[in-house]
């Protein structure tokens, strides 16, 4: 990468109000460090709280799940292990935006999708009724998680969740997620 | 009596099981929510099972938590709308005034539970 292309790539993120932007190995402590910066720039910001509680938990959903979920991992029995993927936290208009960007296995994206498109197409109701129907039940096969984070992001946005899953090589795609608060 | 300290990640705990008096409070995002809250939860679902008659006390203020961890404490109010038949129980739900976030996850809780005596309490 060149001083040019460094700036380029810095000047891209800076037009697209970026408060944070992250791509490379995610591990808990790197997490733990991010929410205390969302906090104090939020609070610095004088945004509501309500609304600041909103964006640190969809930053923490989105991370964790890398942390979780992506292929790309690093078990390293001295260190915590971390897993590579990208975050990236900003506003449009009076809005935030909190995004992700994982690899996932081309075997797991047919269920994966099937969920998400199925959320975004929801209403506030429905998601809560699905909600409290996972919440008694137990988490899905796989899932490390409650397998409600995505439910649980989709009752925040504001608007439906946004996805997609492009090609990346044989066995994997790229998976990308939008909410906005 | 035993108290478990906050970590950056996990509540302070404080579960006095002589007066049935049991609180959480602060954020709650471990990596591996079960390895945390399983050895807490599994004694303390035990001990409320055993209960008739008495007068039991939740207080939960935790100001921010991840999905994993709702998980964990919606099991926790299942167990208490269980035991409320034959027990006196209260759930505190306090949240700071502004954090309607906090508030509107006690209202989940809250539909829940049938006979558990449910206060939120704004700070």
């Amino acid at each position: 990468m060149t001083l040019n292309d460094f700036r380029t790539l810095k000047e891209m993120i800076e037009t697209k109000n970026v408060i944070f932007c992250y791509n490379g190995y995610l591990s808990q402590e790197i997490i733990v460090a991010v929410s205390s910066m969302i906090k104090g720039k939020l609070s610095a910001d004088a945004t509501k709280m309500g609304i600041s509680q909103k964006v640190l938990y969809m930053f923490v959903e989105q991370a964790q799940n890398i942390t979780r979920y992506s292929p790309d991992q690093i078990q390293n029995p001295e260190e915590a292990s971390m897993s590579y993927g990208s975050v990236a936290i900003g506003t449009e208009g009076d809005k935030f935006y909190i995004m992700c960007s994982n690899r996932v296995e081309k075997t797991k994206v047919p269920a994966l999708r099937e969920k998400l498109e199925a959320l975004s197409t929801m209403s506030q109701e429905e998601l809560k009724v699905l909600y409290k129907e996972k919440m008694r039940s137990e988490a899905d096969e796989g899932s490390k998680g409650a397998s409600i984070g995505f439910i649980e992001m989709a009752r925040k946005s504001s608007e439906p969740i946004e996805f997609d899953f492009i090609e990346n090589d044989e066995t994997f795609d790229c998976f990308t997620l939008k909410v906005v608060i | 009596m035993t108290t478990i300290p906050a970590t950056v990640t996990t509540p302070k705990i404080v579960l006095d099981t002589h007066n049935n008096v049991y609180s959480f409070e602060g954020e709650s995002y471990p990596e591996d929510v079960n390895t945390f809250f399983d050895p807490i939860m599994h004694p303390l679902k035990a001990h409320l099972k055993n209960q008739q008659d008495s007068n039991i006390q939740f207080d939960f203020f935790l100001t921010y938590f991840n999905s994993a961890s709702t998980k964990v404490f919606f099991n926790l109010f299942s167990t208490l709308d269980e035991i409320s038949e034959f027990n006196n129980v209260t759930v505190n739900w306090k949240h700071h005034e502004e954090d309607d976030t906090a508030e509107e996850f006690g209202q989940d809780f809250k539909e829940e539970i049938e006979h558990v005596q449910f206060n939120f309490i704004a700070i």
